[in-house]
């Protein structure tokens, strides 16, 4: 079920009413209930593959607590092997074996891998990593085991963040499920607004800047440099409001029934480098490969080569977790070539900085720095969206063609023309609600600084609060895309 | 407590009327700008002594000038591409609420015409006039959950509106039907080589709405034509069940209402009469008005 759909409408506000009415005890299994109906909207059969897992790991809690010294271990690894081998099977089987029958051939053998004609299962990335944070950190002995089988379920199901996050840790979202929720105003108006806001830049901000990037990068080689920058752009804000907006709505939809789940993003491309970018984008997944693989290679206290090395592990890791593509993983690379590089050259680039005079506080520097690392993520995205690395390479090496026809009106409506679809209103039309959207994202990030965007009325009179809320409303309902819209971070 | 309930409730509230405002306004707007075959019609302004119904085979092939000329009544084309009998039933039913010249209406009997769609054509067309129980009937047909949701739900409506609607409203599109609502097709031909044999699609209860609807029409004293548009002969072979289909509509035939075939007429063998298998072009269609207009004036006149 998606978030931005007319069955959502309904689901969200009847299971929420249920939830209150309920007396505490039962309110578990209703929502254990509600999410089981929320995952099976999608493919049904696939409720069985999250079954496997959370019983694995429920009894792999357990007995890690139970357990003292090499057995612990094993119960870990056992769980470990369990999540990352359904992975393995339903994610990356297909690549691997399809990587090895090319090399194959390209051998000369006619041996040949099966390849299996399976579908995803939604948000296996995101439930299989929130279930193996659990154990590990009941390893860890951060975390008593739950006993009991329903909460735990829940914690791995819980509706909101089940197919895209935040990949919760059991710290934090656990004990919630034990406390007594009552009915909040606040909790209502917050999470309502947090949801607004998500709708917004879901359905308005990103599926509209969709509509010229999935023109572009349907066949990048029919476009020239000009066309492939502003759909290299576009796809950066898309997928920041896609993505976020769908964090958003799902922390607003908890937080409506009095749970709060943890922040993901902020304002990432407000970074002035690369490390503190990878602090603001889909932070639940990045302090996940922090906590659970990179501190345990040893993090930054190791010698600089295998400071390097821990890096490369890192992010290339993530880029696979993106997805079972080699785009993903080149832009796992970039990433980490990008953090590589800025450390090897941190400090060469600050004194150049002092020999021209430009201090490291200073707003031209953090200008420069936001604008530097804005271009390096935009960038890297180019191998993101591209469906290969054909196509990623074609992009990357023709962003500089064609940029003397925008010096004319009459290059400027070929391009628009060509974003358009070879439709020059519809080209223009988009391209100027793009770039309004995008604006008007930045001048309200901008203003509310570090808190939640929607606030940036909530000093206004209530008028204003009122009719800032209704022109999202409206603005969801007139400019909204309804067709052929999916969640981007949903094949992960 | 009481306090911000009241504030919750009176904000739904007002979302909901400003909602309900902005939806009416683009309604009306849409309704007093955009001028097309369909709004014509909706408001009652189009009226003719023949009037004809049907998908693109009326769309595409009845020329009313050509009917005009030849029977001397005034002929109105109401055609439209991938519109089978539930949806404009629709039409046909507003028409007869309002009615005064009609001695005739003709109906291009498409090989799918009795079959149920899936989706609504062209829906941007009637948005505006879902308060028409006609239309929200005929809509309902086809996609009862989205018609609906669009009548009755604040809002929905606004998520359905298309560069289409816009761009006509936009514009306070004016389509003046020199050709009187029919359209000539290309002379050149245009066929996939790869189609294959198939089924027309049938529903029989869309049959009986087609049957009850032949009754309304023939009750108010207008005739009614079934035609069977012609056909290039070998586009008809891949059409499994034409003969089925055809016995259908030949079975409908009573008093007032006739049953004309022309898939055996000798224009049909030649390619250069059509577009593609099923839709004659701007020429065949003028041959074909000419030979149909002949066979109407004698059902007319009868």
């Amino acid at each position: 079920m998606l978030f931005n759909s007319f069955q959502f409408l309904l689901f969200f506000p009847v299971v929420t009413v249920i939830y209150f009415l309920l007396p505490y005890k039962f309110r578990w299994f209703h929502l254990l209930a509600a999410s089981s109906i929320f995952y099976m909207a999608f493919v049904p059969v696939y409720i069985l593959i999250l079954a496997f897992t959370i019983i694995i790991d429920y009894i792999a809690g357990i007995m890690i607590e139970n357990a003292e010294g090499r057995r612990r271990k094993g119960f870990l690894v056992m769980s470990l092997v369990a999540n990352i081998g359904v992975l393995a099977v339903f994610k990356y089987y297909n690549f691997f074996t399809g990587n090895i029958n090319h090399l194959l051939s390209v051998s000369g053998s006619v041996a040949h891998l099966p390849i299996l004609a399976i579908i995803l299962p939604i948000g296996l990335s995101f439930h299989t990593f929130q279930a193996m944070s659990y154990t590990i950190e009941v390893y860890r002995n951060n975390q008593k085991a739950e006993r009991h089988f329903g909460i735990y379920a829940l914690y791995v199901m819980f509706y909101p963040q089940l197919v895209a996050g935040p990949i919760e840790r059991p710290q934090n979202l656990l004990h919630q499920f034990y406390e007594h929720h009552d009915f909040s105003f606040e909790n209502c108006r917050e999470g309502l607004k947090q949801m607004l806001w998500g709708f917004f830049k879901k359905i308005v901000i990103a599926d509209r800047l969709a509509l010229i990037v999935r023109t572009v990068y349907k066949h990048p080689e029919h476009f020239n440099g000009v066309s492939l920058t502003i759909g290299t752009l576009f796809f950066a804000f898309q997928i920041y409001c896609d993505f976020s907006g769908y964090s958003d709505i799902a922390i607003g939809a908890a937080r409506v029934m009095g749970f709060n789940l943890m922040r993901n993003f902020n304002r990432p491309y407000f970074a002035k480098s690369i490390s503190e970018f990878w602090t603001r984008w889909h932070i639940s997944l990045s302090t996940w490969f922090k906590d659970y693989l990179y501190i345990p290679l040893g993090g930054n206290r190791v010698s600089v080569q295998r400071l390097y090395l821990n890096l490369a592990i890192v992010f290339l890791l993530s880029g696979l977790w993106h997805g079972a593509n080699w785009t993903y993983i080149v832009w796992g690379a970039l990433h980490a070539f990008y953090l590589i590089f800025g450390l090897a050259t941190k400090k060469t680039r600050v004194s150049l900085m002092h020999s021209i005079g430009i201090k490291e506080s200073s707003s031209l520097n953090n200008a420069l720095s936001t604008f530097i690392t804005f271009f390096l993520v935009s960038f890297a995205w180019i191998f993101f969206i591209s469906s290969s690395l054909h196509d990623a390479l074609y992009v990357s090496t023709h962003l500089h063609t064609g940029w003397s026809q925008v010096l004319s009106m009459h290059g400027v409506k070929s391009v628009l023309t060509a974003i358009g679809g070879n439709d020059t209103i519809t080209g223009t039309f988009n391209a100027i609600t793009g770039i309004i959207l995008i604006l008007f994202l930045e001048y309200v990030q901008r203003k509310t600084k570090d808190g939640p965007a929607i606030n940036i009325v909530q000093s206004k009179p209530i008028l204003v609060r009122w009719s800032f809320y209704s022109f999202l409303i409206l603005a969801i309902l007139l400019l909204g895309v309804y067709e052929n819209s999916e969640f981007i971070y949903f094949q992960f | 407590m009481r306090k911000n309930s009241k504030q919750i409730l009176l904000f739904f509230v007002l979302v909901t009327a400003l909602i309900c405002s902005v939806q009416f306004a683009i309604d009306y707007s849409y309704r007093k700008r955009v001028t097309n075959k369909f709004t014509n019609m909706l408001t009652h302004k189009t009226d003719a002594e023949i009037m004809i119904f049907g998908s693109s085979v009326a769309y595409h092939q009845f020329d009313p000038s050509v009917i005009d000329s030849v029977t001397g009544m005034t002929t109105f084309n109401m055609g439209w591409p991938g519109m089978f009998f539930v949806q404009y039933n629709g039409l046909i039913k507003e028409y007869l609420s309002y009615e005064k010249k009609c001695k005739c209406i003709v109906i291009a009997c498409d090989f799918d015409n009795l079959g149920r769609n899936k989706l609504i054509t062209r829906p941007d067309l009637f948005w505006a006039y879902l308060g028409n129980n006609n239309v929200y009937n005929s809509l309902k047909e086809l996609e009862y959950w989205k018609a609906f949701r669009a009548r009755y739900m604040p809002g929905y409506k606004l998520t359905l509106l298309n560069k289409a609607f816009y761009t006509d409203l936009m514009l306070a599109a004016h389509k003046t039907d020199s050709f009187r609502g029919y359209e000539p097709m290309p002379a050149q031909w245009e066929q996939s080589d790869t189609i294959k044999p198939f089924d027309a699609r049938y529903d029989e209860s869309v049959y009986d709405e087609f049957k009850t609807t032949l009754q309304e029409i023939t009750g108010k004293g207008i005739k009614v034509v079934l035609i069977i548009p012609p056909v290039y002969r070998e586009g008809y072979a891949l059409i499994r069940n034409g003969e089925m289909i055809k016995g259908k509509y030949k079975s409908l035939t009573a008093k007032n209402i006739y049953y004309l075939d022309y898939t055996s007429l000798s224009l049909c063998e030649t390619k250069g009469n059509f577009h593609n298998f099923t839709h004659l072009n701007y020429a065949g269609a003028s041959l074909f008005s000419d030979t149909f207009a002949h066979d109407l004036v004698k059902i007319v006149h009868e």
